[in-house]
């Protein structure tokens, strides 16, 4: 099994090379991560040389990292505990419009702006990432009876409410307290402007002039999931999830608590989501309703089954590839054929629900495990397929009938 | 039945009578615009009985929610706009042209649908059937979006031919309004409307629904249907040819979807590529209040979202609709995952 693999052998970093003898172990990964890091630099770069005609796409990427980070969170949910959400994108809803509300100075909120040494940005990051949190448990307690599809359509369901409860937001009047009522969302006008990070003890402001900043911490928001979620899978949380997705009434039988450990994978997904959420507002300085529908979640959701269910690195690969496509790929080609060639319906940033659909069927045909599966998600998809092979009798039988019935 | 006394049936009963009694508040204020609203969300709920019974019947028969049926309803509508296209049929071409028109809309929607859904559940659906159940859901989601991009074309054909497509370059398209508006109450002093066109969506859905209800339980091949909904296995051990019935329910379906498709359009006098997500939300919906599996709850549960919708419509504020269909939605799988009519099934993961 992989867990037992990973715990048994000793880890890297305990061997005598030390951090160095790591770094030569995985060198290709090191050097992918250098030149990520770097991107921001030759995209400048490029844009000086080609005069403005190439390059541009730090800001783009920006988005594609960030739906990494939702994909690594969904991850957690249907990856590990084997959860399908479908309205994953409510949480991320939360945590921007948390933001949002906690920072914005327009009436009615007018939140203050705390001065230095910390600005508003980083405490309010983190109660959004509580308030989605939070939002997990209150979301997440009534689908504990539920399984497999119910599961799916309840969330969806949530999926589908929560923008609307966003959208309509407009005119909430509180009895007593208020004379005549208070527009708290602004609906679909959207709520802006929203605090900008700065560097703790500095006066850096993160800007949209250059876009490097909001690159890299979203780089190291990425590392440090993929870090989170290898270690929860190997830890007894993890463990216990897997077991859930397993069989959920025999990891019940095992003493398994399956309402505390649904609870958790649900809070642990809806944190990172509403953290990216949070970040999210932040970087697009603005949130509407129409940026949370269901295509979100789906995307989200593509992209984990895409890169490889349950993998971490699978994740993170689909979200890079996907919403690399979705958001990068084919605003470049329209870009390249220019809209007004083609009409803007023939322009390639309208074929991505073809795309989407297509990839995803094809997908499941073909390769339902995923560009980099985790070792026990694919045996398991391809588990119907060995029975009909080891079954050789009832497959032979199976053709029997078939023919005497063509027959 | 036996009430038994928990919580959760206390919270129940009492939201149960909240509703009641506010049912009755709204009639009291006006019950002229009560029962208007009423008609309004009976025709409606026509529409989304006839897409919930493909919904049911699928999931009863290979236990997939077909996320693409709603899009083969958007395709079915999209088919009947471009036949009144064609046709050039608007309001000013007269009733008997217009009743051609529509005769030959319900002509072709159906049976255009109903092979669309043969021919997914055949390429898409089959070569899934003994792989897991996210798998085939994940496809399910995919084909949706296929459609969808088939919609979003379709809905950019040139103006001149299809009168009905192309110009203001908005992927929404008018359907004109074929089946007359006027109110046939009218004269009554009532200030109750009644037009055709809600009787219409109700007299095309009933015969319908009785057919089929006759169909699936009088004919032998309703009985093969339901015996391979109750155990595929056993039901092919008994010499059923499984692929053919399920391909049938497929058929079954995809045309109720398109006699949905060509009512909904004419109904809502309206086309958008992504309708079809909405209407397989609501008609799902629908399907799994009334039991999922089971074709006169998912009728009853059409129904019940079309008063409900329309009722919202009214007297909540028409933006707050979807979150209450879908809050109804949440609220029965949580506390009636077997619906109104459905027999408790033990959920498999």
């Amino acid at each position: 099994m992989r867990m037992s693999n990973s715990t048994s052998t000793p880890k890297p970093q305990a061997k005598k090379g030390g951090i160095g003898e790591y770094v030569r172990k995985r060198w290709p990964l090191f050097l992918l991560l250098a030149l990520a890091f770097a991107y921001p630099l030759i995209d400048t770069g490029l844009q000086q040389i080609s005069a403005y005609r190439f390059g541009g796409y730090t800001g783009s990427f920006v988005t594609v990292l960030m739906f990494s980070i939702l994909a690594l969170g969904l991850n957690i949910v249907v990856g590990y505990a084997g959860l399908l959400d479908l309205g994953y994108a409510a949480f991320f809803a939360i945590g921007a419009y948390a933001m949002a509300l906690l920072t914005t100075p327009t009436p009615p909120w007018q939140n203050p702006v705390i001065p230095f040494p910390f600005n508003y940005f980083w405490v309010a990051i983190l109660i959004s990432a509580a308030i989605a949190l939070f939002a997990g448990l209150v979301l997440g307690a009534p689908t504990i009876p539920l399984r497999g599809d119910y599961l799916a359509i309840v969330t969806l369901g949530f999926g589908e409410i929560i923008p609307v409860v966003f959208r309509n937001l407009t005119c909430v009047s509180i009895p007593l307290l208020t004379s005549g009522c208070i527009d708290l969302t602004a609906g679909e006008r959207g709520v802006n402007p929203i605090a900008l990070p700065v560097i703790p003890f500095t006066d850096f402001v993160f800007s949209k002039i250059f876009l490097g900043p909001w690159y890299w911490l979203a780089i190291l928001l990425v590392i440090f999931l993929v870090f989170v979620n290898q270690r929860l899978e190997i830890s007894r949380l993890g463990r216990a999830w897997m077991a859930m997705r397993e069989d959920e009434d025999a990891a019940a039988a095992m003493g398994i608590d399956v309402v505390r450990t649904k609870l958790m994978a649900f809070m642990m997904g809806a944190m990172f989501s509403g953290f990216a959420g949070a970040y999210y507002a932040s970087y697009i300085q603005a949130v509407f309703p129409s940026n949370f529908d269901f295509t979100v979640s789906v995307l989200i959701l593509c992209a984990v089954i895409v890169g490889g269910i349950g993998n971490p690195y699978g994740a993170l690969l689909g979200g890079l590839v996907l919403v690399g496509v979705d958001r990068v790929v084919l605003p470049a080609l329209t870009g390249l054929f220019g809209p007004q060639n083609l009409g803007t319906i023939l322009a390639p940033s309208s074929w991505r629900y073809g795309l989407f659909g297509l990839a995803l069927v094809l997908m499941m045909l073909f390769r339902p495990e995923g560009l980099l599966p985790s070792a026990v998600r694919a045996r398991e998809l391809h588990e119907g397929e060995e029975q009909e092979a080891a079954s050789g009798i009832i497959a032979a039988e199976d053709e029997i009938a078939r023919e005497s019935e063509a027959g | 039945m036996k009430f038994k006394f928990s919580v959760r049936n206390v919270i129940l009963a009492l939201l149960i009578l909240g509703l009641v009694a506010l049912l009755i508040s709204w009639f009291l204020r006006d019950p002229e615009l009560f029962i208007t609203q009423v008609i309004n969300g009976l025709s409606q709920g026509a529409i989304f009985a006839l897409v919930a019974i493909g919904y049911t019947m699928v999931y009863g028969i290979i236990e997939l929610v077909n996320f693409a049926h709603g899009d083969v309803y958007m395709i079915g509508a999209m088919l009947s706009l471009t036949i009144a296209s064609l046709l050039r049929a608007s309001e000013e071409s007269g009733p008997l042209y217009n009743l051609m028109a529509v005769l030959l809309m319900f002509l072709t929607a159906p049976v255009v649908c109903a092979l669309l859904n043969v021919t997914i559940e055949r390429f898409a659906y089959r070569p899934l059937r003994n792989s897991s159940r996210l798998a085939a859901l994940i496809t399910a989601i995919g084909v949706s979006f296929i459609l969808e991009q088939v919609g979003l074309f379709w809905a950019t054909l040139p103006s001149n031919p299809f009168i009905y497509f192309g110009g203001s370059g908005s992927v929404s398209k008018g359907f004109p309004a074929l089946v007359s508006k006027a109110n046939i109450l009218a004269d009554t002093g009532l200030a109750i409307n009644l037009t055709p066109k809600h009787l219409f969506a109700l007299a095309l859905a009933i015969p319908l629904m009785i057919a089929l209800t006759v169909f699936v339980r009088r004919t032998r091949t309703g009985k093969a249907m339901r015996a391979t909904a109750q155990n595929r296995d056993a039901a092919r051990l008994m010499g059923i040819d499984i692929d053919r019935i399920i391909s049938m329910t497929f058929l079954i379906g995809g045309a109720l979807a398109g006699v949905g498709g060509v009512a909904g359009g004419l109904y809502y006098e309206g086309v958008v590529w992504n309708m079809g997500f909405d209407m397989g939300l609501k008609a799902f919906t629908a399907a799994v209040l009334g039991g999922i599996g089971n074709i006169t709850g998912a009728v009853m549960g059409g129904f019940f979202i079309g008063l409900i919708s329309a009722l919202s419509d009214q007297y909540l504020a028409g933006q707050w609709t979807r979150a209450v269909v879908f809050a109804v939605l949440v609220l029965v799988l949580v506390f009636r995952p077997s619906g109104f009519l459905g027999t408790t099934v033990t959920q498999k993961a």
